[in-house]
């Protein structure tokens, strides 16, 4: 059945028959592989993140069930205090999910199991997933399921999601289970459970979650507005104080404290009594090679140095490869059909910029470069890398009022702008996410790194495109820092979890790079097909003079371009990487196949300067989007304004020092 | 070490300090987390709270973040927030 949401607002319910079922756990557990292992199978549709809620969510077909899974924002606690926690709040109280897939780390379960008992406490129907069995068990730690059934009075499944082990096993677990009614078999010490039980008889049938539940998030001094308490029978806030006090009194610290103390005390009871061989565990402490600054640092510059290498030498041999593949095999046939079907003459020549050079360029330009950093950065993140380097790191990102947790979207940014700032939501303050969110938009993604490796690496020389990302973080670094000193306000404090460094697993690391790589050909292919053709339709009609000419005094006059390359620069607003693609697009239809050397028409002074003021000026539409939603429109306004005002200082400046030096 | 003459209340609020400043390898008790809710709402999760026992495994010089473990798992604290959580050394 389809619960619907109580309280003020419209319910979303997925469709009548469907189950909608929820995935929570602490961050780093493992939801999004289980997540992706589901959903890589048979995705009927996907809203990422950002679309009606924040959290993943995806139509999957398991038995022959059509449901609706739900990733929620990794937590430790459901306090609501921080954006990540409303939105698996919202999620719970809002969705109203069948049932809840705990995915609990088996190598740390007493502190996993507290935000399972939190789960319970609100009566939700919960199935407990012990991923990372495999790794526990080579640890010594062998944990009895029936014995961690019996306590929590709920289905437990071992599994190791990395190797697809007990995925569909936990979900139809999770079918099974809806419907069957929830029990609760745990309790806390006999004086606060008093008091839970006075608020939550003048609870009952008001809130969208069990009262108990509901009782105890009111005494721990939060989810006010969260609850929708209606009526006049809800305890008045005098009344949960008291209780609040009364239970302060007894324990002798804050209701909070007292609260989460008790359920910390038995999550430990519990562990311990279901863990029944303890013998040899070892810690894992690989981490502190990568988070102690003597072998760190020097780490930190060896992986640098390795996603540099191999972006410059494995991008460009797939992009030659790629490259030349389309030109023996794709491009005859599909210039002797648009011709056949169209004639010779300027329809024809117009489609071909985009069926013959759009999507050449989308295969030498884009993918390689796309595709090798998409592997380096599921490398990164499944190792743990980039946890411990945000130690590292954290001294640099205090500099520009960040603290080292901002390290990994930052990184993440380089990847593709878009998700690292739906991530901001993982940052604590407002100001926090201002500075990282314009930070973010000045971090080379992807697209961009392909125009730096496909245009300045490729034609100018490594040196160079070192030297352009060696700009580019110091404008990053002096944005930041300027930022920091304009905006009031303190540095934000840093807490986070240290994860102990894993094997990565194959299989993970190519569906995350398919998954995303998938999204790049789906978003980019129709708007480079599209923007390739518009522009040749300029070109072959003779437009392109026309349009090009206002661009002139910026484009020729200061930054020392050819004013068609600012012609592409605009179209890039779309996506950055098509200015290269568009750019090569030009050259071949200029100078015929093969063509697609861009010394043909532009210096290598030129070749900088178009790259750097590509990498810098505007985000694309799709983070400007992202921004707006996250900083607000007038902000996200702002932010893209001054990069184009900065990449065109910048970019005249860069130019004039080039050309003074030769 | 020891204050010769003392009374029990001032005996205990002798040994509170910082955890920023701490050493790599001491075994310390959290005395005090922040009020701020926020934060406390996370220590709180977290299950570090006062009384509960961290070894603190690693000091990054240059105030940089401090790393301690607590039950089995291991955090890191910048070095502004472990001036404000205060700890109890082992006698």
């Amino acid at each position: 059945m389809s619960h619907h949401a109580c309280g003020g607002s419209a319910p979303r319910a997925p469709e009548a028959t469907g189950r909608t079922i929820a995935l929570a756990g602490n961050p780093n557990v493992g939801k999004s592989t289980i997540f992706n292992a589901l959903t890589g199978l048979d995705t009927l549709t996907t809203n990422y993140p950002g679309a009606t809620v924040e959290a993943s969510m995806a139509t999957v077909r398991v038995d022959g069930h059509r449901l609706t899974l739900i990733d929620l924002p990794g937590t430790y606690g459901l306090a609501a205090t921080t954006d990540d926690q409303r939105v698996a709040w919202r999620v719970l109280l809002e969705q109203r999910p069948d049932a809840v897939i705990a995915v609990a780390d088996a190598t740390n379960l007493a502190r996993n199991l507290y935000l399972v008992l939190q789960l319970l406490d609100l009566g939700v129907r919960v199935v407990l997933a012990l991923n990372l069995s495999d790794v526990a068990e080579r640890t010594g730690i062998v944990i009895d399921t029936a014995r961690l059934e019996e306590l929590l009075g709920i289905p437990v499944v071992r599994m190791t999601a990395t190797r697809g082990r007990g995925v569909t096993e936990t979900v139809s677990s999770a079918l099974q289970a809806v419907g069957r009614p929830v029990e609760q078999r745990h309790l806390y010490g006999r004086r606060l459970e008093e008091e839970v039980a006075r608020l939550a008889s003048r609870l009952d049938g008001q809130t969208a979650v069990a009262p108990r539940g509901a009782a105890l998030m009111l005494l721990e001094g939060n989810a006010t507005a969260l609850l929708p308490v209606q009526g006049g029978r809800a305890p008045h806030a005098v009344d949960i104080q008291a209780s609040a006090d009364r239970i302060a009194t007894a324990a002798g610290e804050p209701a909070p404290f007292a609260i989460a103390r008790e359920r910390h005390a038995l999550a430990k009871r519990i562990a311990d009594s279901a863990i029944t061989t303890r013998a040899g565990i070892r810690g894992r402490q690989a981490w502190r090679i990568a988070a102690r600054p003597i072998t760190g640092l020097p780490l930190l510059l060896a992986v640098l140095v390795t996603i540099f290498a191999t972006l410059f030498w494995g991008g460009s041999v797939l992009a030659a490869a790629f490259d030349t593949a389309w030109r023996q095999y794709a491009s005859p046939p599909m210039r002797d059909a648009v011709t056949w079907l169209f004639g010779a003459g300027a329809l024809t020549n117009t489609l071909l910029w985009g069926l013959d050079a759009g999507l050449n360029a989308v295969l030498s330009v884009g993918i390689p470069y796309v595709l090798t950093f998409y592997v380096m950065l599921a490398l990164l993140e499944d190792t743990g890398y980039l946890n411990a380097a945000a130690i590292l790191l954290d001294r640099v990102m205090s500099k520009v009022g960040l603290t080292g947790r901002a390290a990994i979207p930052l990184v993440a940014g380089a990847g593709c702008n878009v998700p690292a700032i739906i991530g901001l939501r993982v940052l604590r303050s407002e100001r926090e996410r201002l500075i990282a969110g314009t930070l973010i938009t000045l971090v080379p993604c992807s697209a961009r790194t392909a125009v730096i490796f496909g245009a300045v690496a490729r034609f100018v020389g490594w040196q160079a495109a070192v030297g352009l990302y060696a700009i580019v973080s110091a404008v990053i670094l002096g944005a930041g820092w300027g930022l920091n000193r304009y905006f009031p306000g303190r540095p934000p404090d840093l807490l986070m979890e240290i994860f102990p460094f894993r094997l990565p697993g194959l299989r993970t690391v190519v569906r995350k790079t398919w998954a995303r790589v998938r999204e790049f050909i789906g978003v980019a292919v129709p708007i480079v097909l599209a923007g390739s053709v518009v522009l040749g339709a300029l070109y072959e009609t003779g437009i392109i003079r026309a349009a090009a000419r206002p661009l002139a005094p910026v484009v020729e006059g200061w930054l020392g371009l050819p004013a068609v390359a600012g012609l592409t620069l605009i179209f890039a607003v779309l996506r950055k990487e098509l200015a290269l693609q568009l750019l090569a697009a030009l050259a071949i239809a200029q100078f015929g196949q093969g063509a697609n050397n861009l010394l043909r028409f532009m210096t290598r002074e030129q070749i900088f300067t178009y790259a750097l003021v590509n990498t810098i000026y505007i985000p694309c539409v799709a983070t400007i989007a992202v921004l707006a939603r996250a900083l607000g429109w007038k902000r996200a306004a702002l932010i893209s304004a001054g990069t184009v005002a900065l990449a065109v200082i910048l970019g005249g400046l860069v130019m004039r020092a080039l050309t003074l030096v030769h | 070490m020891r204050e010769p003459i003392e009374t029990a209340g001032t005996e205990v609020a002798a040994r509170i300090r910082p955890l920023a400043g701490i050493g790599a390898g001491a075994r310390v008790a959290i005395a005090v987390i922040p009020a701020e809710q926020e934060l406390a709402a996370e220590f709180a999760a977290l299950g570090i709270l006062p009384g509960e026992e961290i070894e603190v495994v690693q000091t990054t010089p240059f105030r940089g973040p401090i790393l301690f473990r607590a039950g089995r798992g291991v955090y890191a604290v910048g070095w502004t927030l472990a001036i404000r959580v205060l700890v109890t050394e082992r006698p």
